[in-house]
């Protein structure tokens, strides 16, 4: 496929995403324990979620962005799978309360227990996902937001050390079935991360094998 | 007695080189006097353009991977990012040809003097930055092409020249009596650098990285 292809398909994928994310609502949200519930609810009924993902990352040095995109798996509970295809193989899984990275050739397995990281990386993840994160006003200072098509929310980390790291994390939750479809961390200097999800599907049977490490 | 004294004199030299450190002393290069081709030129002098790098490093018993973003700024400095995959950022420094080495940020987890210092010497090694001043050109037998020797720092850096080329394919840095690392640079002068391969002698560290062709992964 020509790269003129490829950019033309990426663009395709992200502009129905920039049409729903046209702009960063900043209308107070009315009803946030409303909104908290009913992701309580949500959260309760998916057993798991099957996504494709496209990651852009944009630094201030650079002109343009770096573009990346995968498929991400969920399982309850706390079964995540993390698959990076273009334009280079990576794979995060965590399960069981161990993680498992494979890059290229190489791979290796860690366990969370004993490893700082990578616990509040899963925490992280998992809180993002499972809308669990809202709750954390121990970590994070957060606010809602809300327009026709999108709940939003900020969270601003409360230590020093994360924001460091991140200055802000945003949330997209779609209004009608409240899934996450945008999340964007920023950064200092006006460089962000910012990972769109699309083709979702809610409750399809994944086989717990995909998030086994062989 | 005056025996036991030289004895004595020379057991430390015998030690030092038995002991697996990578001298630097006998390194085979001779004065080329009358040298009239190119002079080292940094594979990333340009005006605009930034290169991608999919990037391992192994430090002792850990290993990071992410993308490594060189570029070229103004003034021959350069910015160098290293992010994870997923897109957070391990460190960010920026380079200067006459001045110290800029820490932008960098990831808790690495955040050792000690550290920044190695990581930013490679790095330079790698830009071919701060090797100023009248390098002395030399050769080595049965090795075409020139190799300059730079000194900065109290450390000699040696820049290793193809023949017809000015861009480095290897570049070594020793100490008064042992060398410190290797840089080898694959890639042709037309095309661009494909990867370099970054490892010290007497310190596990290395760092690996493979060029990402700019068309398929950024999106202007």
């Amino acid at each position: 496929m020509k790269i003129k292809h490829k950019i033309i398909i990426f663009s395709f994928l992200i502009a129905p995403a920039c049409q729903v994310f046209a702009q960063k609502p900043d209308k107070a949200m009315k009803d946030i324990t409303g909104f908290r519930e009913k992701l309580v609810t949500m959260s309760d009924k998916v057993n798991t979620i099957e996504s494709d993902f496209v990651q852009e990352k944009n630094l201030s040095v650079l002109t343009s962005k770096i573009i990346s995109s995968g498929h991400f798996c969920y399982k309850k509970d706390n079964n995540i799978r993390w698959e990076y295809l273009q334009p280079y193989q990576y794979l995060i899984i965590i399960s069981q309360n161990k993680i498992f990275i494979k890059e290229d050739k190489n791979q290796k397995q860690y366990d969370m227990q004993s490893n700082r990281m990578f616990q509040e990386m899963n925490k992280f993840i998992s809180g993002c996902i499972q809308g669990d994160i809202l709750k954390n006003e121990k970590d994070y200072k957060v606010a809602y937001f809300e327009d026709d098509r999108n709940y939003f929310v900020s969270l601003v980390p409360n230590a020093e050390k994360m924001q460091q790291m991140l200055n802000e994390v945003q949330i997209w939750f779609n209004r009608t079935d409240l899934t996450v479809t945008r999340i964007t961390m920023m950064e200092s200097e006006g460089d962000y991360t910012r990972i769109d999800f699309m083709n979702k599907k809610l409750n399809t049977d994944i086989p717990i094998e995909k998030f086994s490490f062989k | 007695m005056a025996g036991r004294v030289y004895t004595f004199a020379l057991l430390p030299l015998l030690l030092f080189f038995s002991n697996g450190c990578s001298v630097a002393i006998f390194n085979d290069y001779h004065r080329l006097p009358d040298y009239k081709g190119n002079t080292p030129v940094s594979w990333f002098q340009s005006d605009t353009a930034h290169s991608l790098f999919n990037t391992k490093i192994d430090l002792m018993k850990n290993h990071f991977s992410g993308l490594m973003v060189i570029k070229p700024l103004a003034g021959a400095s350069y910015r160098v990012v290293f992010i994870t995959e997923v897109g957070l950022k391990i460190f960010d420094l920026e380079f200067f040809p006459d001045r110290e080495v800029k820490l932008h940020y960098i990831m808790d987890v690495m955040n050792r003097k000690a550290l920044i210092k190695t990581l930013s010497n490679d790095i330079s090694l790698l830009l071919l930055n701060g090797l100023t001043g009248q390098p002395k050109v030399m050769s080595k037998k049965n090795s075409p092409g020139a190799i300059f020797r730079y000194r900065y720092k109290g450390k000699k850096n040696y820049v290793h020249l193809k023949e017809k080329h000015a861009m480095p394919f290897y570049v070594k840095q020793t100490s008064c009596l042992s060398n410190k690392v290797r840089v080898n640079l694959y890639g042709k002068p037309g095309s661009g650098l494909d990867s370099v391969k970054i490892k010290h002698y007497n310190l596990r560290l290395s760092l690996d990285l493979y060029r990402i062709k700019e068309n398929q992964y950024v999106v202007e």
